[in-house]
């Protein structure tokens, strides 16, 4: 489980990813609880507390994917992955549209639809980081 | 944003004019209706920002060790899918909490920037 995970593991993850959260990049300084480290393959699907398999994921990203590794792409009803951090990049995946997070691929549209990326706090919290030049 | 006009006891309005520019804050957190563990967290934030915060120590603010270890216990749960009910809900309310303070922290940020 996350609380297994060292130290120096944590403060490399963080690091790692510019201190943002992975998946809606939120900087962890505009949020109340610190980023922690997700396992992108959850611990009960055989998935290692390893650099590999940890993303530095803000409390909701976290929270809404759960024990989750995919989902159903509602475009073509197909099982996909979610987008994974280590393996993929994000602007090739996702691009930012008025405050609201657009999904170019099946793994991208998989994890805004199960990360809930455009829900209204969140999309209400982005357009106030761009007026205040934040994003 | 809205300006309100309010009567209140001079006794209370000596109070809300230490807070400064947080009040609207904690008219927020108290109307909001904590009802689980998440308490813990919310009387953390109202406690600082009673202190009347400068907006640097605003954005720099996160919840406690203890909050933070709390929270991380809760997604460790939540990744094994192994949630109680009660601890749903704690999530949930800790995910309102954090939306509510990280709107104060853009708030802070853009005063920090008119500086």
């Amino acid at each position: 489980m996350s609380n297994s995970i060292s130290l120096h593991l944590r403060k490399f993850i963080a690091e790692r990813s510019l201190n943002r959260c992975e998946y809606c990049l939120l900087p962890q300084a505009l949020a109340l609880h610190k980023h922690e480290p997700d396992h992108i393959i959850p611990v009960q699907h055989g998935g290692e507390t390893n650099k590999e398999n940890l993303a530095f994921s803000c409390m909701r990203c976290n929270r809404n994917k759960g024990p989750n590794v995919g989902s159903f792409d509602p475009e073509t009803g197909k099982l996909v992955p979610f987008y994974n951090p280590r393996k993929q990049n994000w602007d090739e995946h996702f691009k930012i549209k008025d405050a609201i997070i657009i999904p170019l691929t099946p793994e991208a549209r998989v994890t805004v639809m199960i990360f809930r990326l455009n829900n209204e706090d969140r999309i209400t919290e982005r357009k106030c980081m761009k007026e205040a030049g934040l994003l | 944003m809205v300006q309100m006009t309010i009567q209140v006891s001079d006794e209370l309005a000596q109070r809300c004019k230490s807070i400064g520019p947080w009040l609207s804050t904690i008219i927020e957190l108290s109307l909001t209706g904590f009802k689980t563990q998440a308490v813990a967290a919310v009387t953390e934030i109202i406690d600082f920002l009673c202190k009347n915060p400068d907006p640097d120590e605003i954005t720099d603010f996160h919840v406690s060790e203890s909050a933070q270890s709390r929270l991380r216990r809760l997604l460790a749960l939540n990744e094994a899918d192994c949630l109680s009910l009660s601890e749903k809900a704690e999530l949930d309310e800790l995910q309102r909490l954090e939306h509510i303070i990280i709107m104060l922290k853009i708030n802070a940020a853009k005063l920090l920037h008119r500086e």
